[in-house]
């Protein structure tokens, strides 16, 4: 019993990356209004509160890698380091940062990957101009 | 934010800027506490100015790395596994700094420092602390920072950092058999105290017996420069941290940044001097980090000159012997000293702080070399460098304070189990490199002494490994979910 306990809690520690990417179908229809962006449709949320630094730009890189041209990235984090870092690596992973929004204890960084060789703002699926940086969920 | 390569906003200003009243009132509290503890102990014995230097010190230290997020771990992981080379920049700047200020300070004859024994020691200790702190997500500062904002993942760092050195340092038993018998032998030839047993644990054998009978200098001597403003400034800081920072600066450019740089710029390529503007754009791209760099660099070396000023002042060279005077002689040393760097330091007085607490428990450090005959384990409301690091922590909860970003985080099983295990690396690798990435890195580098680099180096690659490691972790075990996002 203790054997099973103390050997499950070091399997659940070490593949804790399932949260984080198994997510609801619902999470793929949210819109949100975003500072100078305006409406934009999330293609994925991905949930980081409580990770460390390297967790959360690792999964995110790996994310963006694999993601498709346009899709829109919706990054949560309560880490400040890697919530300053991930903006930074965007232009390497081939990304627009959209915007960060503050929502109470959390960070939210949306970002956008770029149409195939399109320069930076020249990518498709922003709305119009929205000034409050309010989040909406569909 | 035009410096940015490409089309990025300025992630450095906050997204929420006013101080909430509570915040404030709460940093008031924090520095009010430290205020108190410095006028207080002044007013029972003005020696105490000495600790309370000590506690000023890490109080900025603390405030400039939340500012700047400035960690080490950040830096080597966010250079190799994403691509991101601002916090590298940063403490390349801090080096810059910090050796500038350490040669002035040098040469008006108010140093504290003491190089350390160049040998490979220092790379092995850095490789294990490279590959602890990327587990951890946070160096030794690092961690004491984050624990300032309230991050009880980072106190587990800490507090498992500390613990491993005290038990290391101690361990005998079956660790005796690993160590090679010259240096049991030269160990045994140093007539060293019977109290500190140096024929029995390995980290003894290993300090008297291999550490000890290496040569100590700075690259100011190795050149053989007589005039001491020369071997300070052409010597520990040109060739030993500023030549060698503006060349990594360079290979991170190059190889990091100039691609985003050059894609990201509309104006038309004209040659080095657009290299040029691509090298300031890398060193400005992050004003937080730099600014921190800059900070920490010249309060680094404004602490060595304060506290050896302060030592001549009181007629001291060790603050044991302020102890002894003020009649706290418990925890001294053999030789009646406690460790005193006279400088930003990190991992030592947190292993004493632990061997204390063990001493508590009836478990016998002081018949260590480390602890018996160096640095002692003196009551934590009388370690002077251990001040240093409460106030560091409390320092980062005043800035953290000040811009909201203070958050009390429990963590999960997960993440403690990675602090705890990335501590226990971390403290090893510690002990093993004489210092963490403050004490066997930056205050060595920035001081002319070239074993730092070599902690560095081993501090990189086993970064570098960690990373690695992560990476191929979360790619091949975690395939199935991540092939769950293939369907974007």
């Amino acid at each position: 019993m203790a054997q099973s306990c103390f050997f499950g809690s070091i399997g659940r520690a070490l593949s804790g990356i399932r949260h984080r990417l198994s997510l609801p179908v619902g999470s793929r229809i949210r819109e949100v209004d975003l500072p100078g962006q305006g409406v934009v449709k999330l293609d994925k949320s991905l949930n980081f509160v409580g990770d460390n630094c390297l967790r959360t730009v690792l999964i995110t890189k790996l994310t963006i890698d694999r993601a498709k041209p346009g899709t829109v990235l919706e990054v949560v984090s309560d880490n400040l380091s890697a919530v300053e870092t991930i903006p930074f690596m965007l232009p390497n992973c081939n990304c627009d940062h959209l915007a960060t929004v503050s929502a109470g204890d959390c960070q939210k960084i949306y970002l956008r990957k770029r149409q195939n060789g399109l320069p930076p703002g020249q990518a498709t699926g922003a709305g119009s101009a929205g000034p409050t940086g309010r989040e909406s969920t569909k | 934010m035009s410096s940015l390569p490409c089309n990025t906003t300025n992630v450095d200003t906050p997204v929420v800027n006013v101080t909430e009243p509570r915040n404030v009132v709460r940093a008031f509290m924090v520095l009010g506490f430290f205020a108190l503890c410095s006028l207080s102990s002044f007013a029972v014995d003005h020696r105490y100015i000495y600790f309370s230097a000590y506690l000023w010190f890490g109080f900025i230290y603390g405030m400039s790395l939340q500012y700047g997020r400035f960690c080490m771990a950040s830096a080597i992981r966010d250079l190799f596994a994403v691509g991101v080379p601002r916090m590298a920049v940063g403490i390349m700047i801090a080096v810059v700094l910090f050796s500038l200020v350490s040669a002035y300070v040098t040469v008006a004859g108010k140093s504290t420092f003491h190089a350390s024994p160049i040998g490979l020691y220092s790379v092995v200790g850095g490789l294990i602390f490279g590959i602890g702190m990327v587990y951890t997500g946070g160096c030794a500062s690092g961690s004491l920072y984050k624990t300032g904002e309230g991050s009880m993942a980072a106190l587990c760092v800490v507090l498992s950092l500390s613990f491993t050195q005290v038990f290391l340092v101690d361990a005998g038993g079956w660790l005796n058999h690993l160590v090679p018998a010259t240096w049991a032998a030269s160990a045994l030839e140093k007539g060293l105290p019977a109290a500190v047993t140096p024929s029995d644990g390995w980290y003894d054998q290993f300090l008297a017996g291999y550490v000890w009978n290496l040569s100590a200098t700075t690259v100011g001597e190795l050149l053989g420069f007589k005039n001491p403003i020369a071997a300070a400034f052409i010597g520990n800081s040109l060739v030993n941290a500023i030549i060698p920072a503006i060349i990594i600066l360079a290979a991170i450019y190059f190889n990091w940044y100039r691609k985003g740089y050059l894609r990201g710029k509309e104006a038309a390529y004209r040659g080095f001097r657009t290299e040029l503007a691509g090298y300031w754009s890398m060193i400005t791209a992050s004003k937080r980090t730099a600014i921190a760099g800059l900070v920490l660099g010249v309060a680094a070396g404004l602490h060595m000159w304060v506290i050896q000023g302060l030592q001549q002042r009181l007629g001291i060279a060790n603050a044991g012997e302020l102890l002894a005077a003020m009649g706290h002689t418990a925890g001294l040393s053999i030789q009646d000293t406690v460790f005193d760097p006279g400088y930003f330091y990190i991992t030592t007085q947190e292993a004493q702080g632990a061997a204390w607490v063990m001493q508590k428990l009836g478990y016998n450090v002081m018949d260590s070399i480390f602890f018996g005959l160096d640095n002692g384990v003196p009551n934590p409301l009388l370690n002077p460098v251990l001040w240093m690091s409460v106030s560091l922590i409390g320092g980062a909860s005043v800035m953290a304070l000040l811009n909201n970003e203070f958050q009390f985080k429990v963590p999960s099983l997960e993440i403690a189990f990675w602090a705890i295990f990335g501590g226990i690396l971390m403290g090893i690798g510690a002990r093993i490199g004489m210092g963490c990435n403050i004490g066997a890195f930056f205050a060595t580098v920035t001081n002319g002494d070239p074993s730092g680099w070599l902690f560095g180096l081993g501090m990189t690659v086993g970064g570098l490994i960690g990373v690695k490691f992560f990476n191929w972790w979360i790619e091949r075990k975690m395939a199935k979910e991540m092939a769950a996002l293939d369907d974007f």
